[in-house]
């Protein structure tokens, strides 16, 4: 399963290999790529951060948004992107090609878990009470929405494929959290921190659900580059001026609109929990 | 009086001032209900039109927006169309929205607690009319209707749409409440009007009802110059016509009482022929009487014999006097009648008998009960003429008769006589026709005024064995009624 889905996003890759090109400074633009699947697609925080990263490097800044991981990651590896913020899962997927760039840190750490949501009124208290839901996963290749989840049933002699009645992907952790705010779906999978960060922005979303479940502690979603290019400028600038977001002013407004701490360089090593996810998934096959 | 009890129970009775307009108001009011069904069944079909145009409109570019999501069955993309197309509905008041795949399958529904993903839709919803079978019943708040999603000419799916419509059932409801006071204040201005117009109309009748009927007993007034209508209408001319008819009518009136007062005066003139020849008769006898005192005034026997038989004659004369006097006195007219005058009756005629020979047969069948109820005077009057009349028409040695009965609460008075019978002329002077100027055409008419005026009716037939027989019957309870 993991090798089809690399197969289908060399493919992918090959047919999406399209560029941009910049006629706002005369040097070449760095590329960045996102998903809505993690950031809301808040125009104030995009419009913020290009603006801050072009200030930070001097440079001019690209950012290029796909619908899914696997979009982004295939742009990531064919060359189309400078960095992109992933989530573990590609990143590790990937490793032989990706480098790790910055990893985000969230209450002082690189660090953040899975939830399991369901509805409040729900008398639900753990993953066993979920069996026959149907259930909100956020991307196929998010760790925390999807990944996490399908290794725990592994792991429980369950058979993910039909542990629950039915499922789909939303596509956004939002969204997941939509889904089962409005009935949707029963359940969810999402990531914690997009979970605590809409309670803290839209509590009247958050609070139509709960968290029954919580995951070990994960690295966060990182920032990665082409394995070969980590050590080129550009890369570097944009290394600097991600870790550098809390000196200023600009930095700090996207950070809080973020509800991160800041950036840091990272180990490879902070995914060690994830990949133990993927072995478990793999041996079952 | 009795016919206002139950004035208002019967229309028909009712007054013209009221039924003309009331009819009028009735036909208003129904070609008003014929006009406001078809105006409000062609502002129904209006609102249907709408209502299709604006929800064919949206679940068009709705069913455009799903299509790629129903196609691959994606929950989320289509629970997230429906969910923002919901809220983009504009002027349509969307409650619900469904989409489900083919086989009425929900694939999402913007509220999933009500239709959850892969329930079957409710059969209200299956059943839904699609847009172009849209309308409005007045019962019901929201409606459903659906739309079939194609792909490529093949059914993929339907979306569904539960719209408010309370808005456009309350315009229809204050449409038909303005239709339904508009056309109140205009019947009721009509029927006012219709109102007005026909008691002015009718006021002249009134007046002239009025005249008519209001002076019942006193006899019939002349309209006064001052209520005539002030141009020369058909009503000044009706008022004319009755004024002459009063006119009329009066001078009627006042023959008809001086001929009464005549035949009181003949009546009398005939009694006090009969009269004289009574006093006459035995006053031969009694001078005859004195004669004999005086020769023989030292003849007990005979001075007791002369003396016997003057106070049998003047106690004769004494009666017969009396009777008269009872019969012109002027108190007498409201006394009522008793067994007496009938033997005052018998007085009266007795000496017409025995000038022409004849017998008086009296059957009197009633009590002073039965009797008290009549006015004596004039009943009195009536059957003496009846037995005059029968006395001159039965001829010498003839037989009168006289039966008084009650029958049926009324008094009959039954007078026969031996005669050869009445002539027309009499009998119709009896029953119709005006008064001749002689007596006794005089006497018969006056029983027939009396006698209507008593309430009560005269038959006149042959007897079986010759003569006739004038039957009257009287009613006895009470006094005059109206009039014929």
């Amino acid at each position: 399963m993991p090798w089809s889905r690399r197969r289908f996003l060399t493919s992918a890759t090959a047919a999406a290999g399209v560029g941009i090109p910049s006629i706002a400074l005369s040097q070449e633009p760095v590329r960045f790529g996102l998903t809505p699947v993690f950031l809301t697609n808040d125009q104030l925080l995009v419009d913020g951060l290009r603006s801050y990263l072009a200030n930070a490097m001097s440079r001019p800044v690209e950012l290029v948004f796909r619908r899914t991981y696997a979009e982004i990651t295939a742009l990531l590896i064919a060359g189309d992107l400078d960095a992109a913020w992933i989530c573990g899962y590609p990143f590790l997927r990937n490793f032989q090609a990706l480098a790790l760039l910055a990893v985000p840190t969230w209450h002082q750490e690189p660090l953040y878990q899975s939830y399991l949501i369901a509805g409040t009124k729900r008398d639900a208290s753990g993953l066993s009470d979920l069996r026959g839901d149907l259930h909100a996963f956020s991307d196929p290749d998010s760790n925390s929405g999807y990944i996490v989840t399908q290794s725990e049933l592994v792991a429980r002699n369950e058979n993910p494929a039909s542990y629950f009645k039915r499922s789909f992907f939303t596509y956004g952790h939002r969204n997941v959290l939509r889904a089962v705010a409005s009935g949707l779906a029963q359940s969810g999978s999402i990531d914690g921190y997009v979970w605590e960060a809409v309670s803290a922005t839209e509590p009247e979303l958050a609070t139509q659900t709960k968290v029954i479940w919580k995951s070990e502690w994960f690295g966060f979603p990182p920032i990665a580059c082409r394995r070969g290019q980590l050590a080129t400028d550009k890369v570097q600038l944009l290394q600097s001026a991600l870790t550098g977001m809390t000196k200023t002013a600009g930095g700090n407004d996207i950070l809080a609109m973020l509800q991160l701490d800041g950036f840091t360089v990272g180990d490879a090593s902070l995914y060690d929990g994830i990949r133990r996810r993927i072995e478990i998934l793999d041996a079952a096959g | 009086m009795q016919q206002a009890e139950n004035h208002w129970a019967r229309p028909l009775s009712w007054p013209l001032t009221v039924r003309v307009p009331l009819i009028a108001a009735l036909l208003l009011i129904f070609v008003a209900a014929i006009a406001s069904e078809r105006v409000l069944n062609r502002f129904a079909s209006i609102q249907d039109d709408n209502l299709r145009g604006v929800a064919s409109v949206y679940l068009d570019s709705v069913s455009l927006a799903l299509e790629p999501f129903i196609l691959k069955q994606d929950i989320w993309g289509t629970f997230d169309t429906v969910d923002r197309a919901r809220n983009a509905a504009g002027d349509l008041p969307v409650l619900a929205l469904v989409a489900t795949d083919q086989s009425y399958q929900v694939i999402a529904a913007d509220d999933p607690l009500r239709f959850p993903t892969g329930a079957i839709a409710p059969a209200e919803l299956v059943s839904a009319p699609d847009i172009g079978h849209l309308s409005l019943s007045y019962s019901e708040t929201t409606v459903w209707t659906q739309k079939e999603v194609v792909y490529q000419g093949q059914l993929i799916g339907h979306v569904m749409t539960e719209i408010d419509v309370d808005n456009y059932l309350s315009e229809r409801r204050d449409a038909l409440w303005s239709l339904i006071i508009g056309n109140t204040l205009a019947t009721i201005l009509l029927a006012g009007a219709g109102y007005f117009l026909i008691s002015r109309m009718m006021r002249r009748l009134h007046i002239l009802s009025q005249f008519m009927g209001g002076h019942e007993g006193a006899g019939l007034e002349e309209i006064p110059s001052a209520v005539f209508p002030a141009k020369r209408t058909e009503f000044a001319s009706l008022f004319g016509r009755y004024n002459e008819l009063v006119r009329a009518e009066q001078e009627r009136r006042e023959i008809a009482q001086r001929l009464s007062d005549q035949a009181q005066f003949v009546s009398l003139g005939r009694l006090s022929s009969t009269l004289a020849h009574e006093i006459n008769n035995p006053l031969g006898g009694l001078l005859n009487a004195v004669d004999t005192l005086r020769k023989f005034k030292d003849r007990p026997e005979v001075v007791e014999t002369s003396a016997d038989l003057l106070y049998r004659g003047l106690s004769n004369l004494r009666d017969v006097s009396k009777a008269t006097l009872d019969f012109a006195r002027s108190d007498r007219q409201s006394q009522t009648l008793s067994r007496i005058d009938f033997d005052d009756l018998q007085l009266l005629i007795e000496p017409e008998l025995d000038r022409r020979n004849q017998t008086l047969d009296m059957k009197l069948s009633v009590d002073d009960g039965d009797l008290k109820g009549l006015p004596s005077a004039k009943v009195r009057q009536i059957i003496l003429n009846l037995l005059l009349n029968g006395s001159a028409a039965a001829g010498e040695g003839g037989l009168i008769g006289l039966e008084v009965t009650k029958e049926n609460g009324n008094l009959r008075v039954d007078v026969s006589d031996s005669g050869p019978g009445l002539p027309e002329t009499a009998r119709l002077r009896l029953t119709v026709g005006p008064a001749s100027g002689d007596g006794s055409g005089v006497g018969l008419r006056s029983v027939r005024e009396i006698t209507r005026s008593l309430g009560g009716t005269i038959v006149v037939a042959e007897n079986a064995e010759g003569g006739t027989r004038i039957s009257l019957s009287l009613p006895i309870a009470a006094g005059p009624k109206g009039k014929q």
